[in-house]
C-alpha cells in the first residue's frame, strides 16, 4: 500500500443533469509506474481525471496521495500536490513562445519585468534534462501537435509534478510522434515519475504500460498487471459483451444501392489523413455494420457522408446523387438521417424543450405551417405526442428541457427524430453507447424494423461487439483508416476472429472482400 | 426524472427570490449606514414610485420603452449574440423621427396615420443600421460586441450633428431640437403623467415577439442556433440567416422603442449622451430569462428600481450611483447560473441516486 503514490477510492460523480459519469470507481497508481486508464469513449476516464486535477467536484469517495487523504480544491492545488495534467485539448496560449507558455503563472522576473532570458533558460534546462527537445523561442501556434504536447509536459515538469496525467495523448499524434512520446515517457518513468496514461488503443497500452485499470460505463471493471494480460483479455474487458443478447431478425433482402462510397479519403482537424481510400455501399433493406476499435477513421467516414467534414478525395453518392459541394441541408434532403455519437453536441440542444428537439430538422416544412407562416401547433403537438408514445420517451409533456432527461431518454428523442424524418439512409454512430438496456433494445429493434419494413438502409458504426454482430447483415472492420475485413455472412464470425481484425493482427486481401462495393 | 425537473425549477425560483432579498438587504444596510434618516430613504426607494400619480407615471414612462428594447434584446440574447446596437439605434430612431416631425409640422395627414408612418420609419432605420454589425459578425466574423459599441458612439455623434444642423433650438441653453409639434404626440392615457398610448404598442410588441419566438419556424431556428450551433448545423438550419434576422429584429424593436419614447414622453429631442435604454433592454432580457412573454415582468422590475433610484436621488442625500450598484447586484445574482448551484447539485445528486435505487429494486 505504501508504495501507492495515488489512490482514488469509491469515487462517484453525478453531473448536473443527473448523469452518473463515475460510479464507485477506484484507481491506484504506484510510484514509478505507467498506469493505463482505458475504456471506450464516454466510459468516464476524463471525468475521473478532471476530479483528480480538481477541475470538477465529486460527490462521494476519497483521494489519497502518498497514503494521506487530500482535498483538492482546484488545478493550482493539484499542481501544488504534485499532479500535472496534459489535457485532451491543450491549454496553451498559442500566440506566446514556448518559454512563455512553460513558465506561465510562475514567471521569473527582474524587478517587476518579465525576465525573458531566464524563462528561456529554465525551459531549455528542463527540456535538456528530460530530453524533451523544444526550442524555447518558438511561437507555440507554429508548432506541430507533437511538440505542443511536449510543451504541456514541460509545463507539468517545471512545476515539479511527480504524477503526470496524459489524457489520450496519442489521439492526435502520428505514429512516429507516438514512438517518440513513448521513449520519453519511459525515460520519465526511469526518473521516478508516475504516469497515468489514458488511451483506448490496446497496442499502445500493451507496449507502454505496467498496470491497467479498465472503466466501462462509469464503473471500474478490473485492473491488473499488463504482463499477466493478453490483448484479447484486455479488449474483452473494455468492449466486452456484458451479456450476449440474441436479436431476432428476418433475413434481409437488399435492393438498390442507397449509399455508395468510392475511394474516400479524409483528413482530421490536424490535417492527418485518417481515412485512407475506402469503398463501400449500403443497399436498401440492409444494415451494414462497421466494427473497429474507436479512432480508426469511423467517425470521419460518418462525418464525410453527412457533409460535416469535407473529404480530401473520393466520391459519395446518396440515392444516386453525388453530395460534393452540397450543404448539410441539401444532403439531408437527399434522404439522410444521422444519429451522432456525441449526442449533447450534435444530437440536441440541451437547454431546449423536448418538443423543439424533436422538430428541429423539419420545422420549416410546409406541412407544419398555417397560412405559410404560423406554425400549426396542433399538428406539431400531435406529432410530438405520437413520437413520445412510439419511442417511449419518459417525460411529462415534452415541454421540459431535454437535458433533464436521462441519457437513454435523450437518445430516444434523437432516435425518434431521425427515424421519423422520412429518410431512407440512416447513419448511426454508436447509437446505444452509455444507454440502459431497455432503450438499447428499443433502438436496435427500430433499426431492424426500418430496414425490413420500410426499405431503409443503415450504416451502423459501433464499438459494441454484441451490437455489430447481432444487427449487421453485412459487416466491415476498419483499422487505421482502411477496411481490413468484409463479411457477407456475419453469423459465421466469432468474437475472436473479429478481435484479430480489429486489433490489426489479421487483414483480408481485396479478393477476400468480395461484395464490398 | 420528474423530481429532478422540479428540483431545477424550484431552485430557479428560490434563486431569484434570494437574489432580490440579498440585494435589498445589502442596499438597506448601506442606506442605514450612510444616511441620517434611513427610514425616510428606504421609504422613498421602496415605496416612492407608488406614492403619487406623477411618480407612477414616471415608472410607466420607463416601462413602455423597456417593453420594446427588452423584447428586442430577447431576440439578440436568445441567439447567443451580444449585439448592443439597440443602444445606438434607440437614439438614432428617436432623432430621425423628431426631425421628420418638426420639419413636417402641420402636415395634412390624419395624426394617427402620420404617427404610424413616423414609427415605421424609425423602426426601419433601426433595422437597416442593425444589419451592419449583424452582417459583420455572421459574414466576416467580426465580434459583434466591439462593432456594435463602436457603432453606438458613431450613431450618437451622428444624431448630435443632425440635431445641431437641422432642428437645433437656439432659445435654449443646451443642445436640443425645437418643440415637437402637437399632432405627433402620443395620447396621454392619464392626464398629467407619462402614461401614454405607447403602452399598447409595447404590449403588442411583446405579443408579436412571443408569436415569432414560439409560433414561427424563424423563432425555432433562432432559439436552436442560440442554444447549440453545432446541433443547428447538423439539423440543416441556415445559421447565418437566422442569426442575422435575430439581430436585425433586436435593433428594429429597440428603434421602435426610441421612436415611441420620443413621441410619448418628450417635448423635444435632447438625447445628447447615450440613453442607456438599449443596455437596459439587455438587462430586461436577462431578467426575463430571454423569454419575451416574461418581458413585462422584467421591464416592470427594472422600471421600478430605476424610478426608485431617481426619487431617492432627488429626495435624499444618497447619490444615484450608489443605487445603481445595488441594481447591478440584483441583476448579477439573477443572471449568475451558479448562485446556490452547490445546493442544487447536492439535491440532484441525491435524487439521481434515489432514482437509480428505485430502478434496481
Ligand atoms: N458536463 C457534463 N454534463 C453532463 N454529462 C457529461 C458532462 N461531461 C461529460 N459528460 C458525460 O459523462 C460521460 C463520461 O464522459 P468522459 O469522462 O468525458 O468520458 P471519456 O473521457 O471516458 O471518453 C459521457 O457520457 C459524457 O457525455
Ligand atoms: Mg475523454
Amino acid at each position: 500500500m505504501s508504495e501507492d503514490i495515488l489512490s482514488m477510492e469509491h469515487i462517484t460523480k453525478v453531473y448536473e443533469n443527473g448523469f452518473i459519469a463515475n460510479e464507485d470507481v477506484s484507481l491506484s497508481v504506484r510510484k514509478g509506474e505507467i498506469h493505463a486508464l482505458v475504456g471506450e469513449n464516454g466510459a468516464g476516464k476524463t471525468t475521473l481525471m478532471n476530479i483528480l486535477f480538481g477541475f470538477i467536484p465529486y460527490q462521494e469517495g476519497r483521494i489519497l496521495i502518498n497514503g494521506e487523504e487530500v482535498h483538492i480544491t482546484g488545478p493550482l492545488d493539484a499542481i501544488e500536490k504534485g499532479i500535472g495534467m496534459v489535457h485532451q485539448h491543450f491549454m496553451q496560449m498559442p500566440s506566446l513562445t514556448v518559454a512563455e507558455n512553460v513558465v506561465l503563472g510562475m514567471e521569473p522576473v527582474r524587478g517587476v519585468i518579465f525576465d525573458r532570458q531566464e524563462a528561456a533558460k529554465i525551459t531549455q534546462e528542463i527540456s535538456d534534462k528530460y530530453d524533451l527537445k523544444v526550442n524555447a523561442d518558438d511561437i507555440v501556434a507554429d508548432l506541430p501537435i507533437g511538440l505542443r504536447q511536449k510543451v504541456e509536459l514541460l509545463k507539468a515538469l517545471v512545476r515539479n509534478c511527480k504524477l503526470l496525467i496524459l489524457d489520450e495523448p496519442t489521439a492526435v499524434l502520428t505514429p512516429q510522434e507516438t514512438e517518440e512520446l513513448f521513449v520519453q515517457l519511459k525515460e520519465l518513468k526511469k526518473n521516478g515519475f508516475s504516469i497515468i496514461f489514458i488511451s483506448h488503443k490496446l497496442e499502445e497500452v500493451m507496449k507502454l504500460c505496467d498496470r491497467v485499470t479498465v472503466l466501462r460505463r462509469g464503473r471500474s471493471v478490473g485492473s491488473g498487471e499488463i504482463k499477466d494480460l493478453t490483448t484479447a483479455e484486455l479488449s474483452k474487458m473494455i468492449v466486452g459483451r456484458d451479456v450476449v443478447t440474441e436479436i431476432e431478425k428476418e433475413k434481409s433482402e437488399p435492393k438498390k444501392d442507397i449509399l455508395s462510397v468510392e475511394g474516400l479519403r479524409c483528413k482530421n482537424k490536424d490535417y492527418v489523413e485518417v481515412v485512407k481510400g475506402i469503398d463501400l455501399k449500403v443497399r436498401a433493406g440492409e444494415i451494414l455494420g462497421v466494427a473497429g476499435v474507436e479512432g480508426n477513421g469511423q467517425v470521419e467516414v460518418a462525418e464525410a457522408i453527412t457533409g460535416m467534414l469535407i473529404p480530401s478525395g473520393g466520391n459519395i453518392r446518396i440515392n444516386g446523387k453525388n453530395i460534393r459541394g452540397k450543404t448539410i441541408k441539401q444532403i439531408k434532403d437527399l434522404g439522410l438521417s444521422y444519429i451522432s455519437e456525441d449526442r449533447l453536441k450534435y444530437g440536441c440542444a440541451p437547454l431546449m424543450p423536448i418538443r423543439e428537439n424533436l422538430m428541429a430538422d423539419r420545422i420549416d416544412r410546409k406541412e407544419y405551417k398555417k397560412f405559410g407562416l404560423f406554425l400549426d401547433r396542433k399538428k406539431i403537438d400531435d406529432e410530438v405526442k405520437q413520437l413520445i408514445r412510439e419511442y417511449e420517451i419518459k417525460c411529462d409533456d415534452g415541454e421540459e428541457e431535454i437535458r433533464m432527461l436521462s441519457g437513454g431518454n435523450i437518445q430516444k428523442v434523437i432516435v425518434a427524430r431521425e427515424m421519423s424524418s422520412g429518410a431512407n439512409l440512416i447513419v448511426a454512430n454508436q447509437p446505444t453507447r452509455g444507454i440502459d438496456v431497455g432503450t438499447t433494445d428499443l433502438i436496435r429493434k427500430t433499426l431492424i424494423r426500418k430496414t425490413r419494413e420500410e426499405n431503409v438502409g443503415v450504416l451502423l458504426i459501433t464499438s459494441d461487439l454484441n451490437e455489430v454482430l447481432e444487427l449487421s447483415d453485412r459487416m466491415i472492420v476498419m483499422k487505421d483508416g482502411q477496411i481490413v475485413a468484409h463479411f457477407n455472412d456475419v453469423k459465421k464470425v466469432s468474437d475472436e476472429q473479429l478481435g484479430e481484425y480489429m486489433l490489426g493482427i489479421r487483414k483480408m486481401s481485396p479478393e477476400e472482400m468480395e461484395g464490398l462495393s | 426524472m420528474k423530481k429532478i425537473k422540479q428540483a431545477n425549477a424550484l431552485f430557479e425560483f428560490i434563486r431569484i427570490i434570494a437574489a432580490l432579498l440579498i440585494a435589498y438587504a445589502i442596499t438597506l444596510l448601506l442606506i442605514v449606514l450612510i444616511t441620517d434618516d434611513p427610514i425616510d430613504a428606504v421609504y422613498h426607494f421602496a415605496i416612492g414610485p407608488f406614492t403619487t400619480k406623477r411618480r407612477f407615471g414616471q415608472l410607466i414612462g420607463k416601462f413602455i420603452p423597456y417593453l420594446l428594447t427588452g423584447t428586442g434584446m430577447c431576440f439578440v440574447y436568445a441567439s447567443n449574440r451580444f449585439n448592443l446596437i439597440g443602444e445606438g439605434v434607440y437614439s438614432l430612431s428617436g432623432c430621425i423621427v423628431a426631425i421628420l416631425a418638426i420639419k413636417n409640422a402641420g402636415i395634412a395627414l390624419p395624426p394617427a396615420l402620420w404617427i404610424a408612418i413616423l414609427l415605421i420609419i424609425g423602426t426601419l432605420v433601426g433595422a437597416a443600421v442593425g444589419l451592419i454589425p449583424a452582417l459583420m459578425r455572421e459574414k466576416l466574423a467580426i465580434h459583434e460586441i466591439v462593432s456594435s459599441i463602436m457603432l453606438n458612439f458613431a450613431l450618437l455623434y451622428l444624431t448630435n450633428y443632425l440635431i445641431k444642423t437641422r432642428v437645433a433650438d437656439t432659445e435654449i441653453t443646451y443642445l436640443g431640437s425645437t418643440m415637437l409639434p402637437k399632432e405627433v404626440k402620443l395620447t396621454a392615457l392619464v392626464n398629467g403623467t407619462n402614461i401614454h398610448s405607447g403602452l399598447f404598442i409595447g404590449l403588442l410588441a411583446v405579443v408579436v415577439a412571443t408569436v415569432i419566438f414560439y409560433r414561427t419556424s424563424l423563432g425555432y431556428h433562432i432559439r436552436i442556433c442560440g442554444s447549440n450551433q453545432e446541433f443547428a448545423k447538423v439539423s440543416g438550419i441556415n445559421i447565418a440567416r437566422s442569426l442575422i434576422i435575430a439581430q436585425v429584429l433586436g435593433a428594429a424593436f429597440s428603434a421602435l422603442g426610441g421612436a415611441v419614447d420620443i413621441l410619448g414622453v418628450y417635448d423635444r429631442y435632447m438625447w445628447t449622451a447615450l440613453t442607456q435604454m438599449g443596455f437596459d433592454g439587455l438587462l430586461v432580457a436577462v431578467l426575463s430569462k430571454k423569454k419575451p412573454q416574461y418581458v413585462p415582468l422584467g421591464a416592470f422590475l427594472l422600471a421600478y428600481m430605476r424610478t426608485g433610484a431617481t426619487i431617492l436621488n432627488y429626495k435624499t442625500d444618497i447619490p444615484l450611483e450608489f443605487v445603481q450598484v445595488m441594481q447591478a447586484v440584483v441583476i448579477l445574482l439573477i443572471a449568475a447560473e451558479q448562485f446556490l448551484g452547490k445546493y442544487k447539485n447536492a439535491l440532484i445528486f441525491r435524487l439521481a441516486k434515489q432514482e437509480k435505487g428505485e430502478k434496481n429494486v
